[in-house]
């Protein structure tokens, strides 16, 4: 059977009303161009977020925080084992941060992604610490409050930076529940209740990779978020 | 600025002359959509076809059961060597197979499905004696033999079943490659060289999830993804 399918794809690009708006909260003295892009038709392309830039952008920010998220719990494995290979899988773990604090900077400049990574070490940092406190038997109170302050300052800025894909409140619940998985792998090794690491476990990877019913995974929220606010770099 | 940018996409579609001998290789009971299967002419349409939303969200959903098997492999490798063995955690570790099984139960079938979880888990066992015997100091010639046999099974298996996508060399290569360098992750913690422990775990993250920049080789989650939807493109239409 032979057939021909014919598609005529129109995009159409004009400046966004809030360009001038988002680029000041943004970006400071620069200016990035922010479109929309409408595409007449049912193909893939009438979704920026599928053309073959953008699929390829999600896969990467994906592996990202794959790593970042894998790393984490390889630092929380090793520190409760008191392992010695703990010093160099937090430097992996910082140096992941880096890589996707790049992936940031590509898009919203230099000092954004610097303020990123500052919020992002100091979110993972009380986790590394706590994991360490966990095996020692300390008290973890302390920690629980720097998470936090850490998980607002993250959301702020995040909200900051995109307020429609990345919403303060939306980001602290997946911040918070991320941190309490981490915290539950750690208490759950510590105990060596093997079971509730991995119910613990599974709870992180839902946030960020594979999400449930009420949130898409974060991979998926922090790719779209940037395709969303620059389609015309996709 | 206003502009508008037309395009004109030309998709032409006929039937494969393989078509025929594909369905009896790889479905020779039940071939029911194998048969009105169309292959692309082009290599745009083929590109485009991966791109439309249900396949991009089930490469997305594929390379996450990937991710997860990918995973705990390695911390169950690691556990095995450090004395955490728990019958337990490695029953879950063949529900992360089960699961990618589950997934393409739709497309195989259940009796596909249920050799693809034996071959991946025979893989993972014995990958898990080759570990026992690297922590007790054997020899692990005769459980290396063994890992390539049943890897030579799991290549032969999904090449009968995508012949075209997932020829037997190529998967009996990356599955090697993957396999080495998690017994390489685990001689190097017994001797506590981190560094190379982790040069491999990049090295095998490549392989499964992120795939090379440098040569523009696909991560294996994306191959096993693509393959389905190339061999049932209607189901993604």
């Amino acid at each position: 059977m032979y057939k021909v399918i014919t598609h005529t794809i129109k995009e159409e690009h004009f400046e966004h009303p809030m360009t001038a708006e988002a680029g000041m909260s943004m970006h400071g003295n620069t200016s990035p161009k922010i479109s929309h892009m409408a595409i007449n038709s049912s193909y893939p392309r009438n979704d920026p977020t599928t053309s073959s830039k953008a699929v390829e952008f999600r896969m990467a920010a994906r592996n990202l925080l794959d790593k970042y998220l894998w790393r984490l719990r390889a630092y929380i494995v090793s520190a409760i084992e008191g392992s010695d290979d703990m010093a160099l899988i937090e430097s992996e773990v910082f140096k992941v941060i880096s890589s996707i604090s790049s992936v940031v900077e590509a898009y919203y400049g230099k000092d954004a992604a610097t303020e990123f990574k500052r919020l992002l070490d100091a979110f993972s940092i009380p986790i590394i610490e706590e994991a360490r406190s966990i095996r020692a038997g300390r008290s973890i109170n302390n920690f629980e409050n720097r998470i936090e302050t850490s998980i607002n300052d993250l959301a702020e800025f995040l909200s900051m930076a995109n307020p429609t894909n990345w919403p303060k409140a939306a980001v602290k619940v997946i911040f918070t529940k991320l941190a309490k998985s981490f915290t539950d792998q750690a208490k759950a090794r510590k105990a060596k209740n093997w079971m509730d690491d991995i119910v613990a476990l599974d709870q992180a990877q839902k946030i960020i990779l594979v999400g449930d019913e009420s949130m898409p995974p974060f991979a998926e929220i922090f790719a779209k978020g940037i395709i969303s606010v620059f389609p015309e770099k996709f | 600025m206003y502009k508008i940018i037309t395009h004109s996409i030309r998709e032409e579609h006929f039937g494969h002359p393989m078509t025929a001998e594909i369905g009896i290789a790889t479905h020779s009971n039940a071939a029911p959509h194998i048969g009105e299967n169309i292959v692309t002419s082009s290599l745009l349409a083929g590109n485009l076809i991966m791109l439309r939303p249900s396949s991009v969200e089930f490469r997305m959903n594929i390379r996450s059961l990937f991710s997860r098997f990918f995973w705990r492999v390695r911390d169950y490798l690691i556990s095995v060597l450090d004395s955490r063995e728990s019958s337990d955690v490695e029953a879950e570790l063949y529900k992360n197979i089960e699961a990618i099984g589950s997934f393409i139960d739709s497309y195989y079938g259940a009796t596909t499905v249920n050799s693809f979880n034996n071959t991946m888990k025979d893989v993972v066992k014995d990958l898990i004696f080759i570990v026992r015997d690297i922590k007790s100091d054997k020899d692990i010639t005769e459980s290396r033999n063994k890992l390539s046999e049943s890897i030579g099974a799991l290549s032969m298996f999904l090449n009968s079943i995508n012949p075209s996508q997932w020829p037997y060399s190529a998967v009996f290569d990356i599955f090697s490659d993957l396999a080495n360098n998690w017994i390489g992750q685990i001689s190097a913690r017994k001797y506590k060289d981190w560094i190379e422990d982790m040069r491999l775990v990049d090295k095998n993250e490549d392989i499964m999830l992120s795939g090379d920049a440098s040569t523009g080789v696909s991560p294996f989650s994306d191959i096993f993804a693509k393959g389905i939807i190339s061999q049932f493109q209607e189901r993604f239409m």
